[in-house]
């Protein structure tokens, strides 16, 4: 049951028990594939929520939608005020992610890859949508952009993606 | 590269899994926090601040929205509760009708026992039938037939409640002290009753409506002639004897009358020897005194 109000300390638990992993993975691919930041910025995010629980209310959005909000504004707040610990974490945690041990793998490796190298805004709209599978009105009302928008947006970050791989292709 | 391909490929997009470890000191850590700065009171704050902001209303401050959420739920209440005050006095055919029998459904809900759930239907029916007295004078052919069918419907409600109480009287779930007292009232009751479905059918009758006034006849006779019949076997199985109370009150009345008029004979007989003695004496002194002065 998706719980609807973040009143007592047993409502957080239950919060951070369904939506951990999602904003782990969320924010691991946001903030260079680095396992501890993105653990640090997990534990941050839900206790952000409890602090500004007053402030939530489920008529206007559900918890999820609520809790990518608070996870995107701490990616920006990361960016911003620690640009020189980027620099150190942008080298990726590649052993974390699989093994290269097959043609497929292969494969996984060099799409995320390209997708580090979309611009932002693309990167997250490719993350939200395809890889956390978020629909699109969910990541219109997370964004704060209309539905229609968020769908163009999508595309022209996957064709993008697409023409990367097709580079990457024709280089080999 | 395909898009499909190349979607299927992004879903199939691994993480690592987050550790065990982290997850358990994270839970410890944002307990203790939680924990921290919360107390009853707060809780009790933020739920109270959720039931008077029921209405989400934009670019307006918590106190204008909370003050704007009570006056709508008053206005709900007070229009709620006008809309069932108003539907008390629909009849059969009326648009809050449904209301009406909404409303009684609710009581009914709520009744407690058999005996207050009889009583309560026999109000219903008293109900229904002063709402076909009071179809009877419109002459509303449609009205009236429903408003009939609601009267006969009421009246199997009764006789069911009244097998239902035979039955827990049986299974001693319920005294047969309870069902003698519902069972006193029900005759009255049901004199009561088909007194006010006579004077409907002479309306009807007078009326022209002899289709309608039959069928209230029939119901009549039915309702009549089966609350005897479960009164008697009431009185055959328990070997309680149901008294009418009005003759009952008849008979007291009677008794009451009779001792009075024997305490005022009796008043008068002993009050007439004392008047006698007393005007004997006065006259005894008086006489002579007029007859002295004369």
């Amino acid at each position: 049951m998706i719980l609807r109000r973040l009143v007592s300390p047993n409502d957080l638990e239950q919060l951070f028990t369904e939506f951990h992993e999602k904003l782990y993975k969320y924010l691991y691919l946001r903030c260079g594939r680095h396992r501890e930041t993105a653990e640090d910025m997990t534990q941050q995010v839900f206790y952000k929520a409890w602090k500004k629980r007053e402030q939530y209310c489920p008529s206007k959005s559900s918890v999820q939608n609520w809790l990518y909000a608070i996870a995107r504004n701490e990616v920006v707040d990361y960016y911003r005020s620690s640009e020189k610990k980027f620099q150190q974490l942008s080298e990726p945690d590649e052993s974390a992610i699989c093994t290269e041990s097959n043609e497929r793998e292969v494969l996984l490796s060099q799409v995320l890859s390209r997708v580090e190298l979309l611009s932002p805004d693309e990167k997250e709209l490719i993350i939200l949508h395809y890889i956390q599978g978020l629909a699109p009105r969910d990541i219109s009302r997370i964004l704060g952009i209309t539905y229609i928008a968020t769908k163009v947006r999508i595309h022209r970050a996957l064709s993008k993606l697409k023409q990367l791989m097709e580079v990457n292709h024709e280089a080999k | 590269m395909k898009q499909n391909n190349l979607k299927t490929l992004l879903r199939e997009l691994r993480t690592p899994p987050v550790s065990g470890a982290w997850v358990s000191k994270t839970k410890l850590f944002l307990r203790s926090k939680s924990r921290a700065d919360v107390t009853d009171l707060s809780i009790k704050r933020t739920q109270r601040y959720k039931l008077f902001n029921l209405l989400y209303l934009p670019n307006m401050n918590g106190k204008f929205n909370s003050m704007v959420s009570i006056i709508s739920i008053l206005a709900t209440l007070t229009v709620g509760g006008g809309t069932v005050y108003a539907s008390d006095s629909a009849v059969p055919g009326d648009f809050l009708f449904s209301v009406d029998k909404s409303t009684e459904a609710v009581q009914r809900f709520f009744t407690t026992s058999p005996l207050s759930e009889a009583k309560f239907e026999l109000k219903v029916l008293d109900e229904r039938i002063a709402e076909l007295d009071q179809l009877s004078i419109a002459n509303d052919v449609v009205s009236l037939t429903k408003a009939i069918t609601e009267v006969e419907t009421q009246t199997g409600v009764i006789q069911e409640q009244l097998k239902l109480m035979d039955q827990l009287r049986i299974e001693d779930k319920l005294q047969t002290q309870e069902q003698q007292q519902l069972m006193e009232q029900l005759r009255i009751r049901v004199q009561e009753q088909t007194a006010t479905m006579q004077q409907t059918q002479t309306k009807l009758q007078s009326g022209g409506d002899m289709v309608n006034s039959d069928n209230l006849k029939q119901i009549q006779n039915k309702y009549s002639d089966s609350i005897d019949s479960q009164i008697k076997d009431f009185e055959d199985s328990t070997g309680v004897k149901i008294e009418n109370q009005e003759s009952q009150q008849n008979q007291g009345e009677d008794t009451q009358i009779q001792n009075q008029n024997q305490l005022q004979n009796q008043g008068e007989e002993s009050g007439g020897t004392q008047d006698g003695s007393g005007s004997g004496q006065q006259g005894g002194t008086t006489t002579p005194q007029q007859s002295g002065k004369k």
